[in-house]
């Protein structure tokens, strides 16, 4: 499954907030709105994200616009907010933010729950609308961890109801975006498939192929090879555009599935190799995405010790991308029993128990 | 990179696939390495294989990869081989790692990596021939038994033509890259000269195996180990300066012992023992350890034996060695030898002393009074060390458990019970005797903790204390479990609760403590013990108020821990009290009256505890003692106070402040003078009242009565300094004598015969004389703790120096150094003494200079000028230490009377420019001439380190001075040599962080004088070749410490301080930019950078640190045109538990 490009920003804040989200309980209320925006323009700290502050006047699904201090109107694209924060705004909900950040989804539901229930009803239109997105992302986000308690339907029933009522929110492609995933795990790619469409209504490029990507790949989950493949081949065929690069290398990956289906092993092996070949080794994301995909292929061709050297390949270098390192112990557990290796099996059941709270 | 430090051959490699990547452009492709280091450190080493093989014949492979495939899969079958527990995995991958570098080799056999292959070849043919060794122990049949010898014959044979034909390999590759200027000493070119030498070792240790093969007495035997004893002394000879020239002399001693040369193996023992132990030597050093404890334990000669202890307490107890080296096969041999070493050398006191003595004298002749003590020490105790090794080694379970447990069967053990001394004890007596033994340990323990001064020993001897306790309380129980089984007496129960009560209290466990203290001050009021268990509970209560203070307890918690110590204390007074005029008081009921006394100071309330005070009749004995216990009180308050201004400066209000220094000196001066009025002028031994005495002297020093503090540190009696320098007296006599002995002429320091004036390897030579007589003193024991001796000495140091006794300052100087070197401190506490004196006298004179208080200020500078002046112009008698202590101190002074910085910091503390512009021009020139002193004394520090490298006794002493050489430099103005001084101390330290930090604020400094050095100070300096910067700067500090900063409270001051210096620089540099977009997108790249490290670590490192990074971020907004009176966004309330609104 693809995900956003922001993502990526996402992961690199997730390391510098996995420790200091604990301690955020004294964090500020702003006087001012601020926006968290992705850029790479500060000379003496490379990389960044830049703040832009004032208030914010305008919030639709596409884009942001703040006023600032000189009474300037600025837009800025929703697919380049990292985050808001709302002058005023509920400190749990800081909290709450922080703690998605570092994948410790429980604190941040626990977080929100205890927003004094006065406090979140007064609260201005655009702080409702973030209590609530977190709050069924982070729900979202524990249901695709495997969470017992938080279960993929009740999860799904909240994102649903923050899409339905929350059209103009500047989450909302990140929602339908988590609602076709948990559709998807729950076997549900009617529902799934509607959402995926939204994504392809939004007006940039990357985000409309990331849509297409994630329904072919639900065509392909349904065995709808042919079609799946035709979508796929569409993507290859897009014009180039930022994002797009990465969202063509999904594409290869759901080829080289095909071709892996199809026992086409050759053709198979010389995809994953295009998108070894071409991809960011550190996106962690697709590179998950893209062990996961070769491991399987390898389990497919009946060769276990090469699906275990990819899915080892998930969880030695790219384990923050949590649902699919999640993936990967799962199958590396069971390969491992297969291959008489218990204790290494043990290994990856305890990662599972004690990372993720997870039984098997 | 687990692979890296295994397997050198990858570094050398990848140091060529870094340059080259660093050359050309290099296309994403899979992240092999990671992922294969990833495997290794998780020990997959067959997964790795697979891994590694799934790239063979494929188009894909890495281009760095692809001609060094089967190199990385034979060294990687060999360690897979190693890991493997059956003999089958071992032969099946050993088999495939020889596949794998034959294969290699027909390839590649005239390549870079060929004697890489060839090495790890040599390593497989001798741990296949380890292995047949190692069955040769079990019962054999002869026909076996010569086949199985004859296989490792073979074993060895190969592995020593492989060795040999790396030899050639690495000697042509290294004369390569020798040849050329480019290479000769790149990185690549010292892991090749390293690998080398490394080679002829192992060839040669291959030769030696392969000898020892042979019958004894066979002329293959006997050449074999010649041949091998005389390439091992070729290469000590020609590598002497190397460990791997050290590990060819443990190779040549064992050629040596296999030929019988004993007499020529004790000798290179002796050399080897006698090197330091340091990191790269820690094996070497254990093996000569165990080589020289074989020669020599069964031989029983005492001096020998004593020689071994020194070298054995050199390895388990003066040094960092890390512990894992005691469970080693060598280590657990050693504590077995040095068991057996101990018990012989008892023997041999009784039955011949006069040997026994002339050994003693002989060996710990030149040998430090430390080693003399600590070493005396484990022999004195014989059969309580040899238990306590032996115990050790049989604990391990080791093959050697064995012959541990036969030693412990020696009757002279008899009385110490089961080697596994945790069994339950058999009777009550038993058990009473191991809690005895425990007890003993622990207040050993204690004791020693309390005498550490530093922080390293500090947390040694806590977690040894914490040992030793745990040992006692679970001897404790023991010993109540077994009383109740075989019914001990009441009263030996109690003694044991009041035991158990003081490790409470000891260890800081107040309310257990209180518990049982008071158990026995109500249940047991009447008994002998009830006065002292009532002591304990009070002190535990008390322990238990002030720590609840200390931590924030909420008021209501600090009430009822306030009602506790006030309910003991008036029940002890009830009880014992009487009508408090006696002078035969109870030791409590004098606590209980201080306690109440105390209390109510630490709780603020100076009047209560004055009022208190007052109920004691001034005629009555217990007044001296509940006095001097005030002033105490407020003198701890004082300081308290004192920390707590320096951190917040409002919170604590001057005249307050004065008014504690001032009651605290009026009743401590009242305290002892009725003391010394009760006890016909004082007694030396009465600690407490010698300890008022010191308090006093501080706080007369503090408060510019110089004389006065002077008259009691003098006291004839109970003067601090009076009793340390007492103990001294002796001593330094002695230590003086090979001076005075010194014949005429010399000691002039003219040579007689030229006239000539001596050289400095002379005066060396003679100053290593009186220092070597000096280590050979011993000081008589003292009842002052050591930090107390250090106090009275350094106060005594500045008090004499303050009042111009400079004779007398010199000679308690001496005392300060003596006292390092008679082996009860160590170096380490002398530089503290010396660093804080410095600090002191410092802050002495900034203090002076706000409150303008010229005079008091030109007197003490004078003052300490001339003194430092005097002790710099010594011929004699000046170390590496004084020298430092004297640079130092001018660096400080000139510090101290530095005009304050005019500008953004300045600006963010409150500070503000002095009043008068004269009198500012005055002190920067006195600055500048302190600081000139000061780098002239640094650069004879420097030139001494050069001439003589041992002088210097820090092994950091060169980095030190330099970087303070450069500081000084700086402090003149003189950036860019400041810089240049540096450089090549740099260069082969790049990751010293004092030394960035120095760089980097040298670089931020000339950024105030010319502004474009600014973004150099941020973004470092002197690039080195492939373009990144010698000197780091802020950035990369700033990126370091931030990976560090929950390690240790002084990495997050040092991030805090880079920031807030990055900071400033940032501010100093866009002050002057023109652009004024360019202006405020900086300003605002600033406020960013702020308001994210805010979000990161909201704490922003404290107050003091906050309060300066907020004045930037308000300059940066204004900056930016948006002046704001805000600071960062403030913490929000915690909301109030209520049900969820979602």
């Amino acid at each position: 499954m693809t995900s956003s490009p922001l993502s990526i920003f996402r992961l690199v804040r997730r390391l510098a907030f996995g420790t200091a989200c604990l301690f955020v309980l004294a964090a500020a209320s702003l006087r001012a709105d601020s926006v968290i925006v992705s850029s790479a323009d500060d000379p003496y700290n490379g990389e960044a994200d830049s703040t832009q502050s004032g208030t914010i006047s305008k919030i639709t699904r596409d884009e942001l616009t703040l006023k600032d201090k000189a009474g300037l109107d600025v837009a800025i694209a929703a697919n380049r907010v990292i985050e808001t924060h709302f002058n005023d705004e509920p400190v749990n909900l800081q909290v709450a933010r922080s703690a998605i950040d570092a994948a410790q989804y429980e604190d941040a539901l626990k977080k929100l729950a205890d927003i004094p229930k006065g406090e979140a009803e007064s609260a201005p239109e655009y702080v409702k609308q973030d209590i609530d997105f977190y709050w069924a992302q982070a729900s979202g986000l524990l249901a695709l961890s495997g969470h017992p308690e938080m279960t993929l339907r009740k999860a799904g029933a909240r994102l649903n109801d923050f899409v339905r009522n929350n059209a103009n929110s500047w989450h909302y492609y990140e929602a339908n975006r988590l609602l076709g995933r948990i559709l998807t795990a729950m076997e549900d790619p009617a529902n799934a498939k509607s959402f995926y469409e939204n994504l392809q209504k939004a007006p940039w490029p990357d985000v409309k192929v990331e849509g297409s990507i994630a329904l072919a790949n639900l065509l392909l989950n349904e065995g709808n090879v042919d079609d799946a493949e035709k979508a796929y081949n569409e993507v290859l065929a897009a014009a180039d555009a930022p994002g797009i690069g990465r969202q063509k290398a999904y594409a290869r990956i759901g080829l080289a599935k095909i071709a892996s289906f199809r026992k086409e092993k050759d053709a198979s092996k010389a995809l994953f190799q295009e998108v070894i070949d071409g991809s960011d080794p550190d996106d962690v994301d697709l590179q998950a995405a893209l062990y996961n995909a070769m491991g399987e292929a390898a389990e497919r061709a009946g060769d276990p010790k090469a699906a275990i050297v990819a899915f080892l390949h998930v969880d030695l270098l790219y384990s923050t991308a949590s649902a699919e390192h999640i993936s990967a112990l799962r199958h590396l557990a069971k390969l491992w029993k297969q291959q008489l290796r218990d204790d290494r099996a043990a290994e990856a059941l305890a990662i599972l128990r004690e990372r993720y709270k997870l039984n098997n | 990179m687990f692979f890296l430090r295994r397997f050198p051959i990858f570094r050398f490699f990848l140091a060529g696939v870094l340059l080259s990547a660093a050359a050309a452009f290099v296309s994403a492709a899979e992240d092999w390495e990671a992922f294969y280091d990833a495997l290794m450190n998780r020990g997959y080493y067959d997964v790795a294989v697979t891994y590694l093989e799934s790239f063979r014949d494929n188009p894909s492979i890495p281009d760095d990869l692809a001609p060094e495939l089967d190199n990385y899969l034979g060294e990687t079958a060999l360690e897979l081989m190693r890991a493997s527990a059956t003999k089958a995995e071992r032969q099946l991958y050993g088999e495939q790692a020889k596949e794998y570098l034959d294969r290699y080799l027909s390839r590649n056999a005239g390549g870079e990596h060929a004697y890489k292959a060839n090495s790890a070849l040599a390593d497989l043919y001798t741990e296949e021939g380890n292995d047949e060794q190692a069955r040769l122990q079990k019962g054999l049949s002869e026909t076996e038994r010569k086949k199985i010898e004859q296989t490792v014959q073979d074993d060895y044979a190969k592995a020593l033509d492989y060795a040999r034909t790396a030899v050639a390999q690495a000697k042509e590759v290294a004369q390569r890259m020798k040849s050329s200027d480019a290479t000769s000493r790149s990185p690549e070119a010292q892991i090749v000269y390293a690998d080398y030498l490394g080679l002829r070792i192992k060839e040669n240790d291959l030769l030696m195996k392969l000898a020892e093969t042979y019958p004894e007495g066979s002329a293959e035997r006997k050449d074999g180990l010649e041949a091998a004893r005389a390439a091992f002394d070729a290469l000590y000879e020609k590598y002497s300066k190397y460990p791997g020239g050290f590990k060819a002399r443990l190779l040549e001693t064992k050629a040596a012992l296999a030929l019988g040369d004993q007499t020529a193996a004790a000798e290179y023992l002796d050399e080897l023992l006698s090197l330091p132990m340091n990191k790269s030597l820690y094996a070497i050093k254990t093996e000569t350890i165990l080589l020289y404890g074989r020669m020599v334990v069964e031989k029983g000669d005492p001096a020998d034996l004593f020689r071994l202890m020194i070298a054995f307490y050199d390895w388990k107890y003066a040094n960092d060695l890390p512990p894992v080296f005691y469970i080693t096969a060598e280590g657990l041999q050693i504590h077995l030898l040095a068991g057996q070493a101990v018990l012989k050398l008892d023997k041999a006191k009784t039955s011949d002393p006069k040997k026994y003595a002339e050994a003693a004298k002989t060996v710990f002749n030149d040998q430090k009074p430390a080693v003399l003590k600590a070493v005396t020490k484990l022999i004195s105790k014989p059969d309580k060390q040899a238990y306590e090794w032996f115990d050790f080694v049989y604990r391990q379970k080791s093959p050697f458990s064995a012959e541990a447990e036969k030693l412990l069967a020696d009757p002279i053990f008899a009385g110490r019970g089961n080697p596994l001394s945790e069994e339950e004890p058999a009777t009550f007596e038993e058990a009473v005797e191991r809690l005895n033994r425990a007890w003993t340990n622990f207040t050993q323990a204690s004791a020693d903790a309390g005498n550490a001064l530093t922080a390293e020993a500090s947390a040694k001897t806590a977690a040894r204390k914490n040992e030793t306790a745990r040992a006692v309380d679970r001897a404790m129980r023991a010993a109540f479990r077994t009383a109740g089984r075989y019914s001990a007496e009441p009263g030996q129960l109690d003694k044991l609760r009041l035991q158990w009560a003081t490790l409470f209290f000891m260890t800081g466990r107040w309310t257990d403590a209180e518990v049982l203290g008071d158990f026995l001050l109500y249940r047991r009021g009447g008994s002998a013990i009830a006065p002292k268990a009532a002591e304990i509970s009070l002190l535990a209560a008390k322990s238990a108020f002030r720590e609840g203070k200390k931590e924030g307890f909420e008021d209501d918690a600090l009430d009822e821990l306030s009602r506790d110590v006030q309910s003991r204390a008036e029940y002890i007074v009830q009880k014992w009290g009487g009508d408090l005029t006696g002078d035969n008081l109870l030791p409590v009921v004098r606590e209980a009256l201080i306690v109440r006394m105390d209390t109510a100071v630490t709780a603020g309330d100076i009047e209560k505890a004055k009022e208190l005070l007052g109920a004691i009749p001034p005629s009555s004995a217990a007044y001296a003692d509940a006095a001097i216990q005030f002033g105490q009180s407020l003198w701890s308050a004082y300081i308290e106070l004192l920390n707590q201004k320096n951190e917040e400066p409002d919170s604590v209000d001057d005249a307050a402040l004065q008014e504690v220094l001032e009651s605290s000196r009026r009743s401590l001066e009242a305290g002892l003078e009725k003391k010394l009025e009760l006890t016909s002028g004082g007694r030396g031994d009465d600690l407490p009242t010698v300890n008022a005495a010191l308090s006093l002297a501080q706080i007369d020093l503090l408060s510019g009565r110089a004389e006065e503090a002077r008259e009691w540190l003098l006291h004839p009696n109970v003067g601090p300094l009076t009793l340390v320098e007492r103990r001294f007296a002796g001593v330094a006599d002695e230590a003086a004598e090979p001076e005075e002995a010194a014949p005429e002429g010399e000691e002039s320091g003219e040579n007689a015969e030229t006239g000539e004036s001596e050289t400095a390897e002379s005066q060396t030579a003679e100053s290593e004389t009186a220092d070597s007589a000096a280590q050979d003193l011993t000081l008589p024991p003292s009842p002052l703790s050591d930090p107390f001796q250090l106090s009275a000495l350094t106060l005594g140091l500045r008090v004499l120096v303050a009042t111009q006794d400079f004779d007398h300052a010199e000679k308690v100087m001496n005392c300060l150094e003596l006292f390092v070197n008679t082996g009860v401190g160590s170096e380490e506490r002398l530089t503290l003494v010396y660093l804080q004196l410095g600090k002191q006298l410092q802050e002495q004179i900034q203090t002076l200079r706000q409150n303008g208080e010229t005079e008091t200020l030109r007197a003490i500078t004078r003052g300490f000028e001339g003194f430092l002046d005097r002790i710099s112009a010594r011929t004699q008698g000046n170390t590496y230490l004084t020298l430092r202590w004297v640079a130092d101190t001018y660096f400080n002074f000139g510090l101290g009377l530095k005009p304050a910085a005019a500008g953004a910091a300045a600006s963010a503390e409150g500070g503000e420019a002095p009043a008068e512009l004269s009198a500012e021009r005055d002190d920067a020139q006195n600055a500048a001439d302190y600081f000139k002193k000061a780098g002239k004394t640094y650069q004879t520090i420097l030139q001494r380190i050069e001439a003589e490298p041992q002088w210097a006794t820090s092994p950091n002493a060169k980095i030190a001075t330099t970087l303070r050489m450069s500081e000084s430099l700086r402090e003149l103005g003189r950036y860019g040599s400041a810089v240049k001084v540096l450089v090549p101390i740099l260069e082969t330290n790049e990751t010293n962080l004092e030394l960035q930090t120095g760089a980097a604020l040298i670089l931020q400094e000339w950024g105030r004088k010319k502004r474009s050095v600014y973004p150099r100070a941020i973004q470092g300096a002197v690039p080195k070749k492939g373009g990144r910067n010698l000197v780091w700067g802020w950035n990369r500090l700033i990126a370091l410490l931030s990976r560090n900063i929950d390690k240790s409270p002084q990495f997050k001051e040092k991030f805090y301080d880079a920031v807030v210096n990055k900071m400033e620089c940032r501010l100093a540099w866009l002050a002057g930019i023109a652009d004024p977009a360019e202006k405020v997108k900086q300003a605002r790249g600033g406020e960013t950078e702020l308001l994210k490290l805010h979000k990161l670590h909201p704490d922003l490192g404290g107050a003091a640190y906050k309060k300066k990074l907020e004045f930037y971020l308000k300059a940066f907004r204004e900056a930016a045109g948006e002046p704001s009176d805000e600071g960062f966004p403030k913490p929000q309330q915690q909301p109030q538990e209520e049900e969820s609104a979602s």
